[in-house]
């Protein structure tokens, strides 16, 4: 929902680890986006390619890794990715008892840069 | 070169929210992050739930958050309790950064319990942290029996769900049941609560829970 103002907490961190590394080009970054961020891969994308433009990022591409939910039920400690994103149900024990431990995730991971 | 970063991209506004949940606490101040649809009664139950936790003895302060106007904050100064208007021009939810700029003018420390009344919308305002302790929502049931499955991630967040004008509960087609399975389904440990505030059913189980909160 917020891509467009998401994009450019990327951009602005990327551009000060390139720099703070003594590097002067960005070519990639890479970013993990899970499926409760609420966040729309297709969209970051077209806002980071707009706002690059004229920065040292403006030839990167934006690399998004999605991380799937991962559930952890506490009833029986079953380790499992839910059949829909927002039904959690233990598969082995039924309970309606579940943990999210995966999914939430928006973080940078790595940039290539030169 | 590669170079390992790994930090959280809404890392400037989680450091705020924490900075807000650090001052918040030192002045022993409870803070509910009161979320719903615009229309759904968030106000109302606000001046309900307002009324009865003053003559309780408790100390209540309300930052109310609107794209545009003072409405909801004139209706809280009636109470006689301290209130601050935010407006968002535009923005569709509050961020850590917008309360961090109110706190101060909050007298923090006569106070009991912070309600920050979010924007009403179904969908942002469970995306941004505030510091607050908990989030609150609100879901008339003129909105339908069908919310929770279409807007799964504020049913997910909120540690409790008020269903709000349950005195029209015979006029209309909302399925209890259902809209509180498919709550429990997304959030197990969701507290459930119904009220009218036209006829005040409700708003007394849900006030005695608040105080039992602190």
């Amino acid at each position: 929902m917020h891509e467009l103002y998401i994009a450019q907490s990327i951009l602005d961190s990327a551009v000060s680890h390139c720099l703070e590394s003594g590097c002067s080009r960005i070519e990639s970054v890479t970013v993990q986006v899970g499926v409760y961020s609420g966040v729309m891969s297709e969209a970051l994308n077209f806002a980071f390619d707009v706002i690059k433009v004229g920065t040292i990022a403006e030839t990167a591409s934006l690399i998004t890794e999605k991380v799937a939910p991962q559930c952890v039920c506490k009833n029986c400690a079953q380790i499992f990715e839910p059949a829909d994103r927002f039904i959690l149900i233990c598969p082995e024990c039924q309970s309606m008892d579940v943990s999210l431990t995966k999914g939430f995730e928006l973080q940078m991971l790595c940039l290539e840069a030169i | 070169m590669n170079i390992q970063v790994v930090s959280k991209i809404l890392e400037a506004n989680d450091r705020l929210a924490d900075s807000n949940a650090r001052k918040l606490k030192a002045a022993g101040v409870y803070t509910i992050n009161l979320m719903g649809a615009p229309g759904a009664g968030k106000t109302s139950v606000l001046e309900a739930v307002i009324t009865q936790l003053k003559s309780g003895g408790l100390r209540v302060g309300v930052i109310e958050g609107d794209i545009t106007g003072s409405e909801d904050a004139q209706r809280i100064a009636t109470l006689n309790v301290p209130v601050v208007q935010i407006n968002t021009g535009g923005a569709c939810h509050l961020d850590a950064n917008m309360i961090n700029e109110v706190l101060d003018s909050m007298p923090l420390d006569s106070l009991d319990m912070l309600i920050i009344e979010n924007v009403g919308n179904l969908v942002c305002p469970a995306e941004f942290k505030v510091g607050e302790d908990i989030k609150l929502m609100v879901l008339s049931v003129t909105e339908g029996d069908d919310k929770p499955l279409k807007y799964p991630l504020m049913f997910r967040e909120s540690a409790a769900l008020v269903f709000n004008k349950i005195d029209l509960l015979p006029y209309i087609n909302f399925n209890m049941d259902r809209a509180q399975k498919d709550a429990m389904t997304i959030h197990h440990e969701i507290r459930i609560f119904k009220t009218s505030c036209k006829t005040r059913d409700g708003v007394e189980e849900l006030c005695a829970w608040l105080k039992g909160l602190r």
